[in-house]
């Protein structure tokens, strides 16, 4: 692995949790449905590591979960935003365009 | 959630090592992280997929050990390994062999014999490397060192004795034993040596 790759690892594992919250801003959504989109947009490395982040999530109350019946198939356990989930989003929003502002600077500073 | 017996045989094969890897986790996260996979599979791998798309799915979801080690659990250890093991003998089994050893060869001084005997055997029994077997074995090859030579002093060959025939000669017998009961005695102990360096073999090597 390249420090690159490491780099982007590092960063992927910081960013999901919130990504994770920003998909559920627009409305709740069940777990097969996050992984699809997550893995779609390169955020999921392996995606069953997803679920144990939805656990915790939900035990730090940022997200609650409830069973819906499913068109095909079983119950699905979909996911929504609470409060609490909804203020962490907007605390890493803002962070992240500090930070994301702040590298971008560095990097074109480097280029000649 | 369902039951899983309605997965594709592979993914059916992927849940029960997902389920025994998750035991070290608190049981309700290890019964929520198979329920949602099992589930998960179930939305990813519909009815009719051919073999190649199951394992597909099942690449992409990662290996048991890295979703249990992504919800917090550590790797489990195989159950017939001593934890241990694998990282040779410690401080506790080395001195518990040196005091069998060494009460076994100097067993005629016991001030130095029997303390060292006991602590042979008390180290024996609470090694953590060690398994219960090794254990056992320990104790049938090397804690019964000391006892054998400790029977040498308490047993000697029969007492003298004279045997007079009519008219008065009498012959002394020697103070020993027939030689079959000799070399029943030496084979019997050459045999015991032979079980001993097995004994210590299998005390000590790397699995």
């Amino acid at each position: 692995m390249t420090t690159g790759d490491a780099a982007l690892t590092q960063l992927r594992r910081g960013a999901l949790e919130h990504c994770v919250l920003a998909l559920l801003q627009s409305g709740e959504r069940y777990g097969y449905d996050l992984v699809t989109e997550l893995s779609e947009a390169g955020l999921l490395a392996s995606e069953g590591t997803l679920y144990p982040l939805l656990s915790r999530l939900r035990r730090d109350e940022l997200v609650s979960t409830s069973w819906q019946e499913s068109p095909s198939g079983p119950p699905r356990r979909y996911y929504a935003l609470t409060d609490a989930g909804r203020a962490s989003l907007d605390t890493f929003r803002h962070a992240w365009t500090q930070f994301a502002g702040s590298v971008d600077q560095l990097l074109q500073k480097g280029t000649p | 959630m369902t039951t899983h017996t309605d997965l594709h045989p592979l993914a059916q094969d992927y849940v029960a090592r997902l389920y025994d890897a998750a035991r070290t986790l608190p049981p309700d996260q290890a019964v929520e992280l198979v329920s949602d996979i099992s589930d998960h599979l179930r939305e990813a791998i519909p009815a009719g997929t051919d073999e190649a798309g199951v394992r597909t799915v099942l690449d992409r979801l990662g290996t048991p050990q890295e979703l249990v080690t992504a919800a917090g659990g550590g790797a489990a250890a195989p159950a017939a390994v001593a934890p241990a093991a694998a990282d040779g003998l410690g401080a506790v089994e080395v001195i518990a062999l040196v005091c069998l050893l060494g009460s076994e060869f100097l067993f005629f001084l016991f001030p130095f014999s029997v303390p060292f005997w006991i602590a042979g055997v008390v180290l024996l029994l609470v090694s953590r490397v060690w398994s219960a077997g090794q254990k056992v074995l320990g104790a049938a090859g090397l804690a019964t060192g000391f006892l054998v030579g400790m029977s040498a002093l308490f047993v000697s060959p029969p007492p003298e004795s004279s045997i007079c025939v009519s008219g008065g000669e009498c012959t002394v017998t020697q103070s020993t034993w027939p030689d079959s009961v000799f070399l029943a005695i030496r084979v019997a102990l050459v045999a015991y040596l032979l079980f001993q360096a097995w004994t210590l073999w299998r005390l000590t090597r790397r699995r």
